[in-house]
């Protein structure tokens, strides 16, 4: 954290939105980008985004200095968007929809990066999280698009180290195993597919 | 053919001694299933190194500072609602209650419905002198008080009182405008 976000955190604390909304657009980035990998839907994750910052704003009293803002920030994050995939699980009905109802979401519109959302790699990605557990999708998405540490994943989800050690296991595992599930898919649906991704490895 | 420690050291990130990367490398020559498992999880890092951050659409920070007002809106609207609620219940015990006393006291003052018309008849008479009374005052001082100033001291007063109303009038108009004050 920089000395401006410093002073705009303290004076967020006294009550000033406008000092908070600062602090909205320094880190506005990577809390939608960990809220699309994790529901993997543009409104949904600017949905979730700003839900984060509006709890993050309510609750400042509680973050402790000593610590990364980001990492709190993500942490908040982290723990909405896996309740928010549990509830999507649950077929009831969610008292929060309705309570919410006042709000209408925004339309994001079309922008450059709306656009590659509709890119190939990107919609693989998401089949790919799709499958995994939320809090495994979590420690995958902290550990690679964010290149946390077992330690700072294991702060951010309250989990401890060889948890997410054995959860980030599990997760490359099926992740794997889904991959292979996709080729074989497409294979029979493009026999010619395999020349055609760039960012494949070769074999051993 | 057994797969482990061969699929741990594949998928953990954990460094290798010599001697595990030899057997590991002896073992990928001859196991097909651990060589495209491999190959999967590499391809998948791939594409995830691949992919970069991915940005919200222009004005979030617009949209997050309409979110809280219109939030912050709700919930003062949910919380006045709740307070006339309780204000309501409140006082709607308090009547009744009020009600119950009273009635409680009345019945155990009477013994007879004879002795509670003759007291109301009483009461009745009794504030109806009183009023006539009150009237007999007011048209006493109505004759007597334009004789206490001269027309002119009157005008005056009216003067002195009307500034005096519109100058309450003005300040509360200014206190309700003041920041902080619905």
């Amino acid at each position: 954290m920089n000395d401006n976000e410093a002073i705009w955190l303290a004076q967020a604390r006294e009550g000033e939105k406008d000092a908070f909304s600062h602090i909205v657009e320094a880190y506005q980035r990577p809390v939608f980008s960990l809220c699309y990998r994790m529901l993997g839907d543009a409104g949904d994750a600017e949905d979730a985004a700003q839900e984060t910052f509006l709890r993050a704003y309510r609750h400042l009293n509680r973050y402790d200095p000593g610590r990364s803002f980001a990492t709190w920030l993500l942490s908040i994050a982290s723990h909405y968007c896996i309740d928010r995939l549990r509830k999507r699980r649950l077929p009831s009905f969610s008292i929060d929809d309705e309570e919410y109802d006042w709000w209408q979401p925004p339309d994001p519109g079309p922008s450059p990066e709306m656009a590659l959302v509709m890119d190939e790699k990107q919609t693989r990605i998401r089949q790919l999280l799709d499958g995994l557990a939320p809090r495994d999708r979590a420690v995958v998405v902290l550990h690679y698009w964010y290149e946390y540490s077992y330690e700072e994943i294991a702060d951010t989800l309250a989990l401890s180290e060889s948890a997410v050690k054995s959860r980030l296991y599990r997760a490359r595992r099926a992740l794997a195993e889904s991959w292979q599930l996709q080729e074989a898919q497409m294979e029979i649906l493009e026999p010619d597919h395999v020349e055609r991704i760039p960012y494949e490895t070769p074999a051993f | 053919m057994r797969h482990q420690p061969f699929e741990t050291w594949l998928l953990f990130d954990d460094p290798l001694t010599p001697d595990q990367a030899r057997a590991l490398d002896e073992h990928l020559r001859a196991c097909e299933t651990c060589r495209a498992l491999g190959h999967s999880w590499r391809s998948v890092a791939s594409l995830f190194q691949a992919s970069p951050d991915l940005e919200p659409a222009p004005g979030f920070a617009n949209r997050w500072k309409a979110r809280l007002v219109q939030e912050d809106q709700g919930v003062l609207t949910a919380r006045y609602r709740w307070q006339s609620w309780i204000t309501l219940i409140l006082i709607a015990n308090g009547v009744s209650l009020l009600g119950m006393l009273l009635g409680m006291t009345f019945f155990d003052t009477f013994d007879s419905l004879t002795e509670i018309l003759l007291v109301l008849v009483y009461r009745l008479t009794s504030l109806l002198t009183v009023i006539n009374i009150f009237q007999n005052l007011l048209a006493i001082l109505i004759r007597t008080i334009p004789g206490l100033l001269s027309p002119s001291g009157w005008a005056i007063l009216a003067l002195i009182v009307s500034s005096g109303s519109l100058l309450w009038v003005l300040s509360m108009a200014r206190l309700a405008r003041m920041p902080g004050r619905a």
